[in-house]
């Protein structure tokens, strides 16, 4: 994958991310970074999951981001997720 | 220009308003209809809040803005189902909002459900159905936020959505006495936040058009009919009910001086439209649809998927519930508990589980055909009457719309869990949706005291259009009530008709060539055929 592409959408998603906790009261000490995780770092809720996808799919323009491929593995939902997951989602999906 | 101020209270019904205005609850209230005009309002095909209130905001049906339920079912690969929560970016059609600001007018539009992620507009919006810790970062503009979460009784724990509580009026147990005081108090607080924001925009913006939903209505309904519906008995005096009762009259009261406050700011040269998302009834038991599917063949429930043993309907973890279900050997199913639909498995690829699309018809057909005979003990059917989406939702979404639109016997919504009992009486009586919404309006050049038959709740965006001396769109389904105008005023102000709305997907597009040389156009447009925007 495209260095530039994957660093780009690294550094929207840490962006989007860093907005949207900036007033929330998390013990998470340091800033966002790609090994952050969503919920043990940032105490996301599911809901909040969903709309962070809606977020990210409006600052990146993807008009169909399908989540759902990153939201399991296996058969199974996953429990937590890293920003660099999600930014490497969001990096192949602008490329395709 | 008359000012327009629309308060949507969800799922308000003249049923219960009517007794609540003669017995001199809503004073304010019963004013507005006095001296204005009332009528039903006939919500969506399933009275139900997300397209509803879609469909009063766009003027179009589900069948073209798309929104058919809270949530948003998908395929999103074999065998594997999935749904999301529904957001602006999933509605088809283009929104008064949008509309009135392509004018060059200002809207003010509060707590709408399915407004998160809106596209950019000339106004002010602060979504619904947005958890407390992102609604700061989902307000429109974001400057806004710094001006309105200091204004007093703005809480954004309290306006925002909860999910444990929002789901509550869906579970069939009944709060206790004190739980349930302290849950009107919240509902009351809820509402104060809205108003206080909706007094701002009145007071300190130019807005031509403020929209508020007060969302108390629905959920006090959904928890206490038995209490204040209108076929429940009188309490006895001083007992906990009577008590309880006079608790949740209090929300009405407190909510019929939140009315009076709102009209008095916007002033006696406004309009005020008071409409309702759909209208509410009793319901006394609950139909398992996915058990009565599974028993006829058409789903298959994993081993050990469990039965409901406790009245549920539905689930805050539709993926756990959509684990318990063998897709494998799964035809027709329904996703939620709140659409009343039924989703009919089409494999269109080899080896795909589903019906082959050759018997798509056959099926469908002989679903209905079952569902029609069946009956409970007694013999009475249960299900009375069964829409397809062609009948239903016709328009360019229809293909994501529900095979199958139930309407049970009781008013009430599915359950989508397995059950030993396909139909089982409720613990007690709830509240849940039904067609017949409400509409009032009043004020300047509105006519005095006038009683009109039912309207569709797609005649509120046209109507509002008018009112803000606006031209309509052409493509717009429902009419201007133009009944409630007075005829001078009619005579004077002709109602003016327009090109159809713009399709929202179009609305990023206008704006890219909007402000640019051909040049920077031409790198945008290239840039969002990259990103797979355009085809």
């Amino acid at each position: 994958m495209n260095t530039n592409v994957k660093q780009s959408a690294l550094d929207g998603v840490v962006h989007i991310l860093s907005d949207m906790t900036s007033d929330w009261d998390l013990d998470f000490a340091g800033g966002i970074t790609g090994d952050t995780r969503l919920v043990a770092d940032l105490s996301f809720e599911s809901v909040e999951i969903v709309q962070l996808m809606g977020a990210i799919e409006k600052h990146f323009q993807l008009s169909n981001l399908a989540a759902e491929e990153l939201l399991m593995r296996n058969d199974r939902y996953v429990e937590d997720l890293t920003v660099s997951e999600i930014a490497d989602f969001v990096a192949e999906r602008v490329r395709s | 220009m008359s000012r327009t101020l629309l308060l949507g209270l969800d799922g308000a019904t003249f049923t219960l308003l009517d007794r609540l205005i003669e017995d001199g609850l809503m004073p304010f209230t019963k004013q507005l209809v006095e001296r204005g005009v009332r009528a039903p309002l006939m919500s969506t095909p399933c009275p139900l809040t997300p397209p509803a209130w879609t469909s009063m905001m766009t003027g179009r049906g589900p069948g073209e803005h798309g929104i058919f339920d809270f949530t948003l079912t998908k395929e999103v690969e074999r065998n594997r189902i999935s749904a999301r929560m529904t957001t602006a970016r999933d509605v088809q059609s283009e929104t008064i909002w949008s509309i009135v600001g392509r004018s060059g007018k200002k809207s003010g539009i509060l707590n709408f459900p399915v407004t998160f992620l809106s596209r950019p507009f000339n106004g002010y919006l602060v979504p619904g159905y947005v958890t407390p810790r992102v609604l700061r970062t989902s307000v429109h503009p974001r400057e806004l936020w710094d001006e309105i979460s200091n204004l007093p009784g703005f809480d954004a724990k309290d306006v925002a959505w909860d999910m444990d509580v929002g789901m509550a009026p869906l579970d069939s147990q009944r709060m206790a006495a004190e739980d349930l005081i302290g849950w009107v108090e919240y509902l009351k607080r809820k509402d104060a936040g809205w108003h206080a924001v909706a007094r701002y925009l009145l007071e300190q913006t130019p807005c031509d058009l403020v929209a508020v939903v007060f969302e108390g209505v629905d959920r006090l309904q959904h928890m206490t009919w038995d209490l204040i519906g209108p076929e429940s008995p009188l309490p006895g005096v001083g007992s906990t009910e009577q008590k309880l009762r006079d608790h949740c009259y209090s929300y009405f009261r407190s909510l019929d001086k939140r009315i009076e406050d709102l009209c008095t700011v916007a002033g006696p040269s406004a309009r005020v439209f008071i409409a309702s998302d759909h209208g509410f009834g009793s319901t006394h038991e609950i139909f398992y649809v996915n058990a009565w599917l599974a028993r006829n063949g058409y789903l298959c429930w994993k081993e050990g998927a469990g039965i409901d043993t406790s009245g549920r309907l539905t689930t805050g973890s539709l993926r756990q519930f959509y684990e318990s279900i063998d897709w494998a050997r799964t035809v027709a199913y329904a996703s939620t508990a709140t659409s009343n639909g039924i989703y009919l498995r089409v494999a269109n690829n080899a080896g795909d589980a589903g019906l082959p699309p050759e018997r798509y018809n056959e099926v469908r057909l002989e679903i209905m055909r079952r569902l029609r005979a069946y009956t409970d003990r007694a013999g009475s059917p249960v299900v009375t009457k069964i829409v397809t989406r062609e009948e239903a939702f016709p328009g360019k979404a229809m293909d994501q719309a529900p095979d199958l639109t139930l309407t049970l016997r009781d008013g009430g919504f599915v359950s989508i869990f397995d059950s030993d009992d396909i139909v089982k009486p409720r613990p007690e009586i709830k509240g849940t949706h039904r067609a017949e919404g409400i509409f009032i309006a009043n004020g300047h050049d509105i006519v005095a005291g006038r009683e009109l038959g039912p309207l569709s709740i797609l005649d509120v965006a046209p109507t509002l259009l008018y009112s803000l001396e606006l031209s309509i769109p052409e493509n717009l389904e429902g009419a201007c009530v133009a009944e409630i105008f007075a005829p001078d005023y009619l005579r004077s102000h002709p109602i003016r008709f327009c090109e159809p709305t713009h399709d929202p997907e179009d609305e990023v597009l206008d704006k890219v060539g909007g402000d640019m040389d051909r040049a920077e156009e031409e790198v945008v447009l290239d840039r969002l055929k990259a990103l797979g925007y355009m085809q």
